[in-house]
């Protein structure tokens, strides 16, 4: 694999993709930078103030104070402030023309660096709350943004490599994919901003990583409560630059290395089984806090852990498929699934495990024999994705459809089945018998919720439900299992019309994958089997929500969304796979958009979103 | 390695099953002052409220709910005293913080009764801290602020606590994929001879 050659290339690669991403971040997003200067004190030509004491500015309603540019551009203006509250300010330019208006608070950072732009020979900077106004600058220095620089240098490798290899990574998906994912989920983690409200939940799940044992008493530094509490950290509205945001990071990992000790009561009492799946960021956090390393690095190999886990749990899938390896090499890749797993989501390892699982059953039913690390391996990853979402329990009876003669026994078979059916007997306890009980409490988020009486509701109308459930499928199959959201869901950080173009791409490359893919040796039982498992999992998730997050009688179903059926869309897929494929087709394009459809996406986070 | 699987893990099994029936864990059930038009009561610091109220039933804990939305707690924490009689039963300090849900916290106190008891609340953060109050009449209870009687109440929550033998669950569900994984290699040595 090292020989000369290959060495020779991969050195060339890393010089290539260096000079790449340093002409880019010098050249190309510094370019009015690079031979203009910085003032540090630029002369104040005009002023409205409340008092002058020293270098320091009493402002006011309608202050202002006017400045003049010699340096011929102003990139950033810099200004330090002090507020007892939340104060709004704003920069004139274009001669009186333009204003931008932002509101600055102290309570996190007192440094305020905006984007200006302008060569006008003067701007205003006007006052609409009191404050205290000190350090007025020009800052046209050359700012290297290293998350954009290295998510530049990976990207610029691996489409080198790809060029370059294309038809060694061709017969070798699984090697690709693991290679991409790697240097677009880094790149991902990297470009996103470092802290939480990033996308769904995910201040939940990272205070559920934080107390993993739920102990009456956990370590809870100011930083990580600042973020669970603050989602202004986050804010690109209120933090408008990379400047001000690593003035915030600055802050984070202050505070963070100073309250490490800092502890609180908790009374947080949940079932310890459903915090198994946040392993992965609990690991990957304590270590980097262990080794000293600041808040935003903890939070980055948090991240990057629970990437690695899904990495390495699809790229098994690809590489153990025997059907359908070009499916699961695009479906790995939507963008969804890939921003899930490079934020706080347990999703992402529930996607993976069930895929991963569907892999295996496929491999065991289209074989002769029972392979019996295949089919331990299911099981266990069927049980790992259900702690936290029992309900993909059905999943785990399909080994029950598998015939008997593959067994070495029919007593083997008969033992294994009957246990199959115990443990998902077990999991079904863990939300069915709370919710016939009336235990189980409602998604308070869903407004009006009781499980028990929603429960009692669908007893007493059967009828009513049944039209509820079938209008829910009606409108929304389509859209649940091919929609915008299966496919690029990155909420919270881009606006969806900035994804629809891409969707239609990944779509229709998702149509040719499963028509151009290799036909399964799947007989019409197994077909039936598969289609009933994957209407029974359709059902469950529609009745879940009914229960939990929807008000008492709705007649339509609420809080269900698309990646809840990602975990079974690779093997209801291989429904649709035509009869007559007998090899798979290969396209390097095909190959290729979902990892440019990511490129692009990367693209438009390191112009659009301030990490 | 074989002495393992036939003797060691079947015995760690039998032990387990003995220690889970031997050590039952604890389940909670609570019940709370009913709640009505609830609105958030700013304790400013250093201050306090006191709750009166008279048991309507043996309880083993007794707790409130306590966030705050306007400022993070850096440091500080809620001084919660239990008094009956005019007599301290209990007081407690609890490390506070505001974070996404409300937080509950509890006094691990048995309450008798037809008891009166009174909770005072002291807050000696330097944030205010907010406590629920309920508009709800409820018998024989009164809220005061700094001496001063309020018309409404602060929701106090009873617990009581039952054995609970869940942690079955954990060993069924160990025991039953132990179980999965020796039939499907036993099949397999008997395949393989």
């Amino acid at each position: 694999m090292f020989n000369k050659k290959n060495i020779r290339f991969i050195l060339l690669t890393v010089f290539i993709s260096l000079f790449v991403s340093f002409f880019i971040e010098v050249c190309v997003f510094n370019f009015k930078n690079l031979t203009k200067k910085s003032d540090s004190f630029p002369e104040i030509v005009d002023l409205d103030v409340k008092d002058v004491q020293g270098n320091n500015y009493l402002v006011t309603k309608d202050s202002y104070i006017v400045i003049k540019n010699k340096t011929g551009y102003i990139n950033f203006l810099k200004l330090n402030y002090k507020s007892s509250n939340p104060f709004s300010w704003g920069i004139i330019t274009n001669n009186g023309t333009v204003e931008k208006i932002y509101k600055s608070d102290s309570k996190n950072i007192n440094t305020a660096i905006k984007k200006v732009g302008t060569k006008d020979s003067t701007i205003k900077i006007k006052f609409y709350d009191d404050a205290t106004i000190s350090n007025i600058s020009i800052d046209n220095d050359i700012h290297i943004y290293w998350e954009r620089f290295f998510s530049i240098l990976f990207t610029s490798m691996l489409l080198i490599s790809i060029i370059k290899k294309r038809s060694f990574f061709l017969a070798n998906l699984d090697k690709l994919f693991l290679m991409s994912i790697i240097c677009i989920g880094i790149s991902f983690i990297l470009l996103t901003p470092k802290a939480v409200y990033v996308s769904y939940d995910d201040q939940i799940h990272f205070k559920n990583s934080l107390n993993i044992f739920q102990k009456d008493e956990y370590r809870l530094s100011y930083a990580e409560q600042l973020i669970l509490d603050d989602s202004s950290v986050k804010d690109n509205k209120v933090y408008t630059t990379i400047l001000e945001k690593k003035e915030v990071y600055k802050y984070l990992n202050k505070i963070h290395k100073e309250s490490k000790d800092r502890f609180i009561n908790s009374n947080d009492k949940g079932n310890l089984y459903t915090r198994f799946i946040y392993l992965p960021f609990t690991i990957g956090y304590r270590i980097a806090d262990f080794i000293n390393l600041s808040f935003t690095s903890c939070l980055f190999v948090a991240k990057l852990f629970n990437m690695l886990v899904y990495a390495f749990l699809m790229y098994l899938a690809i590489k153990l498929a025997k059907y359908g390896k070009k499916i699961l090499f695009v479906f790995a890749l939507f963008p969804s699934n890939l921003y899930l797993a490079t934020h706080f989501s347990y999703d992402p390892g529930i996607i993976a495990s069930l895929t991963l699982a569907s892999v295996l059953f496929i491999n065991i039913i289209t074989s002769d024999k029972i392979n019996k690390r295949y089919l331990i391996g299911f099981m266990l990853l069927v049980i790992w994705a259900c702690l936290p979402k029992a309900i993909y329990c059905p999943l785990l009876l399909l080994p029950l459809f598998i015939s008997n003669k593959k067994y070495d026994s029919k007593k083997q078979a008969i033992m294994f089945k009957l246990m199959l059916v115990f443990i998902t007997f077990l999991l079904l306890l863990t939300f069915v018998f709370p919710a016939v009980s009336g235990s189980m409490a409602g998604d308070n988020r869903g407004g009006n919720t009781s499980v028990y009486e929603q429960l009692q509701f669908i007893m007493h109308r059967p009828i009513n439900y049944v039209k509820t459930f079938a209008l829910y499928t009606y409108y929304n199959l389509t859209d649940y299992l091919l929609g915008l959201y299966s496919f690029v869901d990155m909420r919270y950080i881009l606006e969806d019309s900035i994804y629809f173009p891409l969707y239609f791409v990944l779509l229709l490359n998702w149509i040719y994958t499963i028509l151009t893919s290799k036909t399964p040796n799947l007989n019409k039982n197994n077909k039936v089997i598969i289609f009933l498992e994957s209407a029974a999992i359709w059902i469950l998730i529609g009745t879940a929500f009914y229960l939990s997050f929807t008000p008492v009688g709705s007649g339509v179903i609420l809080g269900v969304q698309n990646r809840y059926f990602l975990p079974i869309l690779v093997l209801f897929s291989l429904l649709f796979i035509p009869k007559n494929n007998k090899v798979e087709k290969d396209s390097i394009t095909n190959i290729l958009i979902p990892i440019l459809v990511l490129v692009v996406l990367l693209g438009i986070l390191s112009i659009n979103v301030i990490p | 390695m074989n002495k393992v699987k036939k003797y060691i893990i079947p015995s760690l099994f039998v032990i387990a099953f003995i220690l889970c029936l031997i050590f039952p864990i604890k389940k909670y059930s609570t019940k709370s002052f009913e709640r009505k038009d609830v609105y958030s009561f700013n304790l400013d610091s250093s201050k306090e409220i006191v709750q009166d109220f008279k048991a309507d039933a043996d309880y083993e804990y007794v707790g409130f709910t306590y966030a705050n939305y306007e400022k993070i707690i850096k440091k500080g924490s809620l001084i919660v005293t239990l008094k009956s009689d005019e007599k301290e039963i209990i007081s407690k300090s609890f490390k506070i913080s505001s974070l996404l849900n409300n937080v509950t916290i509890y006094l691990n106190q048995k309450i008798e009764k037809g008891k009166d008891y009174q909770l005072v609340i002291k807050n000696s953060s330097n944030e205010n801290v907010a406590v629920y109050l309920t508009k709800s009449t409820i018998d024989n209870a009164n809220l005061y602020y700094e001496g001063e009687s309020v018309d409404d109440n602060a929701i106090v929550i009873f617990r009581n606590e039952k054995k609970s033998y869940k942690h079955l669950w954990y060993y069924f569900m160990a025991l039953s994929i132990y179980l999965v994984i020796i039939v499907v290699n036993k099949g397999e040595k008997k395949n393989v001879q």
